[in-house]
């Protein structure tokens, strides 16, 4: 059993802990929704302490970790960060990585929690499979150096609109970094990592340091600021709102990036990458359920989608209720062979150019309808542009 | 004074030999923030075990049991229009039993309690 760094604040807290692949994680401190509102008009501190952190160096990481991963490291600038996959042979989803460049020969990268074991083995096994081979690519496991900090590097996540500027202030950081940028800060003598990412769909911080310091670092805020603990129930619906993949729910070894909507951090043209030829495969595609005010239902994982023929055309892989647009809403795979195709060949709308507007789902006897979207729903990641899905999708 | 069920129910004596029913503080705690409440309209008796009503919060669903064969007299308006202000004090239906009384397996107030800390 494994315990997140705030855990004695959490019991303090009187915070519901659960079991999350081993780690006592909590799920609620005063409840969800304040949890929720907190990220989305003030700020709150998550414990992300359990998630895998890795030190990649040497002259060969950078190589090594492109052959590795989906995205493109090489054109990335110093002091910024990305989001990537790490696939199978077989294209399929073994983790989604986020991946911090310090300089061509230092980087950092973050999986999650539940995948730990597997990334591990994985690394390991593909850098002795890259020693012994005869082939040219033997050159990216010449000089790399794995470091596995996950337990003496911990990490937070402050978010919401007034994060930076509680984080800025309290670290002496003097500019507001811009998203998915970075700093290696000292502060009384200590190394901090400040980096404007998070899995909230908010502006927001996540933050690297030992672990000491970032207890105090909460213990500090949330007793002279308006900053509060958030649990894992709130971070997802933060992360359904903003149509984040839950990897275990959403992606996973058997679902390429492509049928999650996640091409965009596959670099294609990259000369060569595990899982390179498999990965365009499309046997579902991801898609968002928005169901409407009336339709008084959570849509939970595994439940089937109907059209209006009463055809099953997919399958939710998550779903919750949306404080935000005040319904539930969903993530879904359209399984359907004639969709993907339409959906392919149009590329465009999919909601207008297949006859799709309306499906529903059967929960107890009940049918209850929904508009199939973009998977997304809410995003306000910049601090100014509120993307109200209706809005926009409409 | 309350009665409680090891489903998480509560049941209290209200008038003319009906009974509120609620759900416990503990269940209202796990349940987290319940979003809707869902009434069984097409349905007018209940026999014991029946789902009486559905709480549906943002992590899990939990389902409202009759503790005996019963008919729904009153609903609590107030909570189903306000599903987040659960906390398992109020009482949501009040039900009327359709035959006599059976004798109820039923806990007292620190039974109850002894029972839910031993379930973790």
């Amino acid at each position: 059993m494994s315990f997140p760094i705030l855990h004695e604040f959490n019991l303090e807290k009187k915070a519901n802990i659960v079991d999350f692949h081993g780690w006592q994680m909590p799920v609620s401190y005063e409840g969800i929704r304040e949890e929720y509102k907190a990220t989305r008009e003030k700020a709150s501190v998550f414990d992300v302490s359990h998630m895998g952190r890795w030190f990649f160096s040497g002259k060969s990481a950078m190589a090594f970790l492109d052959y590795l991963t989906t995205n493109d490291l090489s054109s990335l600038k110093d002091g910024k960060a990305l989001y990537t996959t790490l696939l199978n042979e077989d294209g399929g989803i073994i983790d989604d990585l986020v991946i911090y460049k310090f300089n061509p020969e230092r980087f950092l990268l973050i999986n999650n929690a539940g995948n730990h074991d597997i990334v591990t083995d994985w690394f390991k096994v593909q850098h002795t499979k890259l020693e012994l081979s005869e082939s040219p690519l033997k050159a990216n496991s010449q000089d790399v150096q794995m470091q596995d900090t996950t337990s003496e590097l911990a990490q937070i996540a402050i978010q919401g609109p007034l994060a930076k500027d509680l984080v800025n202030e309290y670290l002496g950081l003097k500019e507001k970094l811009s998203y998915f940028s970075f700093r290696e800060i000292s502060f009384n003598n200590e190394t901090y990592i400040v980096s404007a990412t998070g899995y909230t769909g908010e502006a927001g911080y996540e933050i690297y340091a030992k672990p000491n310091l970032l207890i105090k670092l909460v213990k500090d805020l949330c007793s002279h600021s308006e900053l509060v603990p958030a649990g894992l129930g709130a971070r997802d619906v933060l992360r359904l709102e903003a149509g984040y993949c839950l990897h275990g729910n959403d992606i996973d070894d058997l679902t390429t990036p492509y049928e999650a909507g996640l091409d965009w951090i596959v670099k294609i043209t990259k000369e060569n990458f595990i899982g390179k030829s498999n990965c365009t495969r499309q046997k579902k595609i991801l898609r968002g359920l928005l169901f409407s005010v009336s339709e008084k239902i959570i849509p939970r994982a595994g439940t089937k989608v109907y059209d209006e023929e009463e055809r099953e055309i997919g399958v939710i892989t998550s779903g919750t209720f949306s404080f935000i647009l005040g319904r539930a809403i969903a993530l879904v795979y359209l399984t359907d062979p004639a969709i993907i195709k339409s959906i392919i060949s149009n590329k465009t709308d999919i909601t207008t150019k297949i006859n799709l507007k309306k499906v529903s789902i059967k929960v107890r006897k009940d049918i209850f309808s929904a508009s199939i979207v973009e998977p997304w729903f809410y995003r306000n990641i910049r601090g100014k542009e509120i993307q109200d899905l209706e809005a926009i999708q409409k | 004074m309350k009665q409680y069920f090891k489903t998480h129910e509560w049941i209290e004596e209200s008038s003319n030999g009906a009974y509120y029913i609620g759900i416990s503080e503990y269940a209202a705690r796990r349940l987290g923030d319940v979003v809707f409440i869902e009434q069984m309209e097409d349905q007018s008796s209940f026999i014991v075990g029946d789902t009486l009503m559905i709480l549906e919060s943002v992590k899990a669903v939990g389902d409202v049991y009759a503790p005996f064969a019963c008919e729904v007299v009153r609903v609590n308006e107030k909570i189903v229009k306000t599903p987040e202000e659960l906390t398992g004090e109020e009482w949501l239906l009040e039900i009327k039993p359709l035959d006599s009384l059976p004798e109820l397996d039923s806990l007292n107030d620190s039974d109850y309690e002894a029972y839910v800390k031993k379930e973790g």
